[in-house]
């Protein structure tokens, strides 16, 4: 046995695998073949649906690998030899020499002296890179490297080139390296995560990629929308430089074509939305997308598709036969198959969506871990109780595309699934502690240290940050500023470290990015430079400002010195805070007994820790035991089920069968709950494994023919009625807010084709065939060769496109354009997934996105953990899915989950309520208003005793806004620190301001948005961020109004009469009646209404941010034009 | 021809079986891309011109059809793209086979079907005519001992132009010292026609006697004239022990490369390659026509755009040869321009219907290009070195 995980692969896949195990207390060797981890998601602008930066949500995810103690990063290395077996494996690593030792600072002087000029891949070979390079600013580890077989030497000469040894300033480039070096390294699982290739579209000399500049692949546009690609995020030809007015995207190139791949290549459709949209948004008015089937198959997918149709994108059916170079750019021919006419489309620029394709020396790789490469080229699957992650030999496992293509969320729940995997097969876990440097203790007098981030171009290309430098030099308390290009890269956060210490810095300001999304990282910079990590202020002058004032750089340089003063005044009160123990229940309790909730109890038993699965049904299983034969793979579901109730019974899983859970609370690491036969559990982590129902089909209720469900014509085998059966897909899908289900037309191909086998007749009625899944496209395939007959229906839902008689369906066939009259004697409904009805998730407070199905952490990166800290959600609870999907999820949950349990305690942010009981008079006015429960009155009112618990505390600071008496302080986001914010917003012109507060989850995720988005509103605002907006006490407006602002704008979690959105339960509805006291108030001492609002803003509502904040402006600014605020 | 629009269209199950059967199942896994409508040439000449997707679309749900696919000149440019693989002109073979059980064949076709039960070839002519071509040549009958069969077929038999390029060859032969044989007026009919026009029944009839026949007279390898010939007897024929059809243009590149033909001198002259759909997307023989071209020193040989597996048809495969095609309707327009624009002085290709088509062309454009067939030009190039 072993404490040891190999990681083969670093890419969103193999990182998100190492940290899972990391955290879990397992060493991890991650070996990567490129100079960097990250993979193709650092070379990618923004994510679907959400429009995320992608290497923003990563890096900070690289950098964590590149520090964690656990983790050792062999770049430059491949395996080579493996023996043993699960348990215990013999691992060989080559590793070339990068000819740069790890004191590099990435300075950069090597690269600038480099002679030899080559094309940079990371930028789709559209830049160029020196011999000695870094692929990208995050790039970790760190040290550059240099490309030997291009450098002019051989090493170990020094000759005819020296160049860049000679120019390095730590002078760590060293070509007397050992070319390549063996290393042996054990481990008891093996994780193989290698990704995939993208295939050369040259190949399809029909389409010209290659003969024409201006014919790119996806790729490339992808480093063309990318602020830090070669254009600086400017889509421009390349033939000529311009910006093109018209662009056309071609799917499916190379995909789902027999002659290149026959699979579907699954994330295609939607980043191709993708870029119409950002297309459009870049400026570009005339945007087509060629598609024959959108498969837009994942949360939120569809109404963005959607919405980029309503911005203007046009998305016409048809794949094109030729793309030739003409007078007027470049012709595209095709059919419109919904006009059925050829139609030549002049355009100036042509995106090709080529295939993905299992990146070269897969096969090899699997061959050296004894692996099956199946047909498709990617690793062979040995699904069971794994999924696609489970490999053809005992432990190893799959994640991510080495095991079929998938996109990012998929990717990361196959790679927390697979490092579940991996955990049971080691005995040892370790938690080294992180050496700090020696703690800076010379607290009392303020010595603030800025560090102004270019982000690339992101900031510096609005923003004259040498401008912003000088000005933070002025500021008092400022003992030291700069700028740097990448903030957040490796070595510039050895460098803040550095300079923290030499100038004995002791409050830290990074103006660069959002906290959101870059607040650890910097905490942990604070934390090796010894420098308590809550003494960090982060000003976010990307995505509220340069991002959003692109227009203004003037007024955009002027908010940026307005915000730095705010974080400098701030940081100057930042005191040091001391992260809290509170005791973990190492139990976990996994709420539904699906296939989903079965794997990740079994796992979470097998890990050691005591599982207490709860299934309200007399039996596990959940929906799966409906089913027959599970399409694609065709695996025997009474089989699979077999399997996993034995895995679970064997585990030593606790079982509550035919039980429900009646009462849920508690938070991480103490949960508890009531069952129905009265038991009580206690627990640290709860998985909501509580899967979807089936949507029931009333519209079909009464028509004049024989209807069965998929699910009762899996129960019918093999008697089933009739002989001509029509199948038909999206009932309950697609409409009303209800997104794709995913399983649905893989599963009703699998049956159509047994159905054809049986010698019937069988029609299959379709939206969009949405064969996504491994293997799935090769069965939709099979299904037609065997005669299955495939109708495409009008784009609605099926009860209004389809016309039901007596032993008839009458139907529109959108191929041939006419309607068609199909005898049918049964009509097999394909129901799609409904939210389940359960009221746990209610109890424990875990919201809903828009399709009603639980919210999950973040749609790309976190889809199987839940907003709030301790709660998992696994399989189709969080949304649609299909059975292998759904036992990854469950895996994924396990994984998360272990985490937390093997340590006795969790630590806790130190940001809960303080009681400073001199200055209580224990009015208990605190009590009410705390959403937990946190606060106790334990003696008479004025008299006291109270009690503040700490454990259950979240720390969104509504008792200290309800206090009168400044008897709660809110460790980082005190009074006194609020205050010395809005007096540094205010200090200049403060009548052309808009003051507003966000709360951290919502409405500052709002902002945030808004700047991912680009949508531009006028500079007046000046944002504070609370935990809360239950944080946001009157003493805050009264100082705003007192030194003469323009507006104050409260913001918020939305509150409708639904319910709240809040992440404190409901303590915006606190926010709410005070907001209308104050309002009532300041309207009675004159100040007009609309000069103090309120608004409900959420994460994703950056557009209605930018509108409120649009709509504010013009007040201030009407003040301003009539001479009101002149002050 | 046109399609009328029914209001709905009732699934009919034995339809769509028949279909089925006649079609082997091909069209089934369409999944309706509508690249082969984008593909076609006629796209590039009419109107409104076939919708093929749709022609497949019907055939897949089994649906009666309006004879559209009487269009088709099997040229197959629109499975070259096809992603799901889809022998698009095979489809349209087995619909015209149903079309012929349906008695539903357009007008004109069927006499040619009677030529060629009657006369043995679809040109009306005497078959004691066939061995006419030969008349001022001796050419000898074929002994199982010669190195080949050399394979005139209908067209180069009774053709005037195509004449002339089955004697180049004969004159080819005789510089390089082979051995052939004919089977002068005895010589078959490859059947080509009854495959085109979709006359299967037939059609098995001529592979079935032809195959015994050649197996009597101990033919191995066969030289033909037109790829046509060829592609019938490789692909449409029963494997026979030991048989090798070659389109001539391979057995020529062969003679070079054996160094059994020589080119002595320069044949100064700028060509351009026309690939037949028969020799090169059929049969992928692009490489041996070029090579050929290409051991002629003083040829220059040029590329049009759409060359090799992106060949414009000329429109006369697919049985297009009998039957009418509108002036300015015609694929060989089209190709005669591309070949002008190279700046070729000969446009060379290798098929007899290629050559009718680009000629009938080529006149109305009144350039002084001309169309040759590749054995005409090694026949001018060999007769340059003795010229010289």
């Amino acid at each position: 046995m072993s404490d040891s995980v190999i990681i083969i692969g670093g890419g969103i896949a193999g990182v998100q695998a190492a940290l899972d195990l990391a955290e879990a207390g397992a060493k991890v060797v991650l070996v990567e073949r490129g100079p960097s981890i990250g993979g193709k998601m650092a070379a990618l602008d923004k994510n679907f649906p959400t429009l995320d930066c992608s290497v923003c949500i990563e890096a900070p995810k690289l950098s964590e690998v590149g520090e964690h103690p656990n983790i050792e990063i062999l770049n430059n290395a491949e395996v080579v030899a493996v023996e043993g077996e699960a348990g215990n494996f013999a691992v060989t690593i080559r590793q070339s020499a990068g000819f740069v030792g790890t004191e590099c600072t990435r300075c950069g002087e090597c690269e600038t002296v480099c002679p030899v000029v080559l094309p940079n891949e990371f930028d789709a070979a559209m830049a160029s890179r020196k011999a000695v390079y870094t692929p990208f600013p995050q790039a970790v580890p760190g040290a550059y490297v240099i490309d030997i077989e291009h450098c002019l030497n051989e090493p170990p000469n020094y000759w005819p080139c020296h160049r860049c040894s000679e120019v390095c300033p730590p002078n760590c480039i060293d070509f007397s390296m050992p070319l390549e070096q063996r290393l042996e390294r054990r481990a008891g699982a093996i994780i193989v995560s290698a990704g995939f290739d993208t295939m050369d579209a040259s190949l399809l000399s029909e389409y010209g990629y290659g003969t024409h500049p201006d014919i790119l692949t996806a790729m490339e546009f992808e480093r063309l929308l990318t602020s830090a690609g070669p254009t600086g995020g400017d889509i421009v030809r390349p033939s000529d430089g311009t910006h093109p007015h018209s662009i056309l995207f071609v799917l499916c190139v190379g995909s789902r074509d027999q002659r290149f791949f026959k699979y579907c290549s699954r994330f295609c459709c939607m980043y191709s939305i993708k870029h119409a949209f950002q297309a459009m948004d870049h400026g570009v008015p005339d945007v087509t997308v060629l598609y024959m089937d959108v498969r837009a198959y994942g949360k939120g997918f569809d109404s963005f598709w959607k919405r980029t149709e309503e911005e203007g994108a046009k998305f016409v059916r048809g794949r094109p036969s030729r793309i030739t170079p003409g007078d007027k750019g470049l012709t595209v021919r095709f059919e419109d198959t919904s006009e059925r006419r050829i139609k030549e489309q002049d355009v100036d620029m042509v995106v090709l969506a080529t295939a993905v394709q299992a990146p070269h020396g897969l096969r090899e790789l699997g061959a050296t871990l004894g692996l099956e490469t199946a047909e498709d080229g990617f690793l062979r699957a040995e699904e069971n109780g794994f999924g696609l992650i489970g490999s053809s030999r005992p432990g190893v496992y799959l994640a991510g595309c080495a095991g079929g293509p998938k996109d990012i969320p998929d990717t990361v729940s196959e790679a927390s699934g697979a490092a579940a995997a991996a955990l049971s097969h080691l005995d040892e876990r370790s938690w080294p502690v992180i050496e700090a440097a020696e703690p800076i203790t010379d607290l009392e007098d303020p010595r603030v240290g800025v560090f102004i981030c270019h982000c690339g171009s992101n900031i510096a290309g609005v923003v004259d940050v040498p401008r912003v430098v000088e000005f933070a030099r002025t500021l008092p308390n400022v003992v030291y500023a700069q700028d740097q290009k990448f903030s957040c890269a490796g070595n510039t956060q050895a460098e803040i470290a550095e300079r923290i210490r030499e100038h004995n810095v002791n409050r830290l300001v990074v103006a660069a990015c959002s906290p959101k999304t870059h607040e650890g990282t910097f905490r942990r910079v604070c934390f090796k430079a010894g420098l308590n990590p809550y003494l960090l202020e982060m000003v976010n002058l990307r995505n509220q400002d340069s991002w959003v004032h692109k227009e203004d750089k003037d007024a955009a340089t002027f908010k940026a010195l307005d915000m730095v003063k705010m974080g400098v005044d701030k940081a100057a009160l930042l005191v040091p805070l001391e992260t809290s123990h509170q005791p973990m229940v190492q139990t976990a309790l996994v709420i539904g007994g699906g296939i989903a909730g079965m794997a990740s109890a079994a796992n979470l038993a097998r890990q050691g820790y005591e599982t207490h699965l709860v299934e309200r049904e007399p039996e596990l299983g959940g929906l799966v035991r409906h089913l027959d034969e599970l399409a694609p793979a065709g695996l025997s579901a009474r089989e699979l089920l077999k399997g996993q109730r034995a895995e679970v019974l064997n585990s030593g899983v606790k079982l509550h069968v035919g039980v429900e859970v009646e009462h849920i609370g508690g938070h991480i690491g103490d949960f508890y709950a009531r069952l129905s036969d009265g038991e009580e559990i206690k627990a640290g982590a709860v998985v909501l494994a509580m899967g979807a129902e089936p949507h029931q089909a009333a519209e079909f209720e009464g028509v004049p023919l024989r209807t069965v469900t998929n699910l009762e014509l899996d129960g019918l085998w093999p008697d089933i009625p009739g002989e001509r059966v029509t199948v038909v897909g999206c009932v309950g899908s697609r409409k009303d807010g209800a997104g794709c289900s995913r399983y649905c037309c893989e599963s009703m191909v699998g049956q159509a084709l047994r159905l054809r086998g049986m010698g019937k007749m069988v029609r299959v009625l379709y939206r969009d065939i949405r064969t996504f899944s491994r293997q799935a496209e090769e069965l939709y395939e099979e299904a037609g060769r065997a005669g299955v007959q495939f109708i495409r229906y009008p784009d609605i839902p099926p009860e209004e496109a389809l016309r039901i008689n007596v032993n008839s369906v009458t139907v529109r066939d959108e191929l041939l354009g006419a309607d068609i009259r199909i005898p049918t004697d049964v009509l097999v409904l394909a129901l799609g997934l409904e939210p389940a009805s359960e009221d746990v998730s209610a109890q424990l407070k875990v919201p809903r996105s828009e399709d009603g199905f639980l919210l999950e952490k973040h749609p790309k990166l976190g889809p199987a953990e839940a907003g709030s800290p301790g709660i998992f959600l696994a399989g189709a609870v969080q949304g649609p899915k299909d059975v292998r999907e759904s036992l990854a999820q469950g895996l994924a949950t396990a994984a998360k989950a272990g985490a937390l349990l093997a340590k006795d305690h969790i630590e806790k942010e130190p940001i809960t309520a303080q009681l400073e009981v001199e200055n209580c008079i224990f009015c208990g006015r605190c009590v009410p208003v705390c959403p937990f429960g946190a606060i106790e009155m334990l003696g008479p009112v004025k008299v006291g005793p109270i009690n503040f618990i700490e454990a259950a505390c979240q720390g969104c600071g509504t008792c200290a806004a309800e206090c009168n008496y400044d008897a709660i302080t809110m460790p980082y986001f005190t009074k006194e620190q609020i205050l010395a914010q809005i007096d540094a917003a205010l200090a200049e012109r403060p009548g052309e301001k808009v003051l507003v507060f966000a709360c951290n989850w919502c409405s500052y995720a709002g902002a945030d948005q808004a700047g991912v988005e680009k949508i531009q509103y006028p500079t007046s605002a000046r944002i504070i961020r609370a935990m809360c907006s239950g944080r946001i006490e009157e003493g805050f407006i009264v100082r705003a109004f007192e030194l003469g602002a323009g507006a104050v704008l409260v913001t918020g979690c939305r509150l409708t009469e639904n319910g709240s959105d809040c992440h404190y339960i409901n303590a915006n509805q606190q926010t709410q009646k005070r907001f209308d006291f104050w309002r009532r108030k300041y309207e009675r001492k004159g100040v007009e209404p609309e000069r103090l609002q309120l608004q409900w803003i959420s994460a994703s509502e950056g557009r209605k941010f930018a509108a409120k904040i649009r709509e504010m402006d013009a007040i201030v600014r009407n003040r301003v034009n009539e001479g009101v605020a002149a002050s | 021809m046109k399609r009328k629009r029914e209001d709905v269209i009732t699934l009919d199950d034995s339809l769509w079986e028949r279909v089925m059967a006649a079609t082997d199942g091909a069209v089934a896994p369409c999944y309706q891309c509508g690249v082969c409508t984008a593909a076609c040439p006629w796209g590039l000449l009419q109107e409104e011109p076939v919708n093929v997707r749709s022609l497949m679309r019907r055939a897949q749900l089994g649906i009666h059809q309006d004879g559209e696919m009487w269009w088709c000149t099997t040229c197959r440019a629109c499975e070259e793209q096809c992603p799901r693989g889809v022998p698009i002109a095979d489809v349209m073979l087995a619909l015209r086979r149903l079309a012929w059980q349906d008695r539903t064949i357009p007008e004109g076709i069927s006499p040619v079907m009677w030529s060629l039960y009657w006369d043995g070839n679809p040109w009306r002519q005497p078959p004691s005519q066939r061995a006419v071509w030969a008349r001022g040549v001796t050419v000898k009958r074929f002994q199982p001992s010669d190195e080949f069969l050399f394979y005139a077929g209908c067209t180069a038999s009774y053709d005037n132009r195509s004449q002339k390029v089955a004697l180049a060859l004969v004159g080819i032969f005789g510089t390089a010292g082979v051995s052939f044989g004919t089977l002068g007026d005895e010589e078959p009919c490859c059947g080509d026609a009854a495959y085109a026009l979709g006359q299967h029944d037939y059609l098995q009839q001529i592979v079935q006697r032809n195959s015994e026949r050649f197996v009597e007279e101990g033919v191995q390898t066969v030289v033909t004239v037109s790829p046509h010939c060829q592609d019938m007897f490789l692909n449409q024929y029963p494997p026979i022990e030991g048989f090798q059809p070659l389109h001539y243009t391979q057995y020529l590149a062969q003679l070079i490369q054996d160094g059994r033909l020589r080119f002595e001198a320069e044949y100064q002259v700028k060509a351009t390659f026309h690939d037949p759909c028969y020799l090169g997307r059929r049969n992928g023989v692009y490489d041996p026509p070029r090579h050929v071209l290409a051991a002629i020193p003083g040829l220059e040989l040029v590329e049009m755009p759409q060359n090799r597996a992106e060949a414009l048809c000329c429109g006369g495969g697919g049985g297009r040869m009998w039957m009418d095609t509108k002036a300015g309707e015609r694929f060989s327009d089209l190709r005669v321009r591309e070949a002008l624009d190279t700046g070729a002085e000969v446009l060379v290709t290798a098929c007899p219907h290629c050559i009718a088509c680009l000629e009938d062309s080529l006149k109305q454009t009144g350039s002084p290009m001309r169309v040759m067939d590749v054995a005409e030009v090694v026949a001018g190039a060999l007769s340059a070195g003795r010229g010289a």
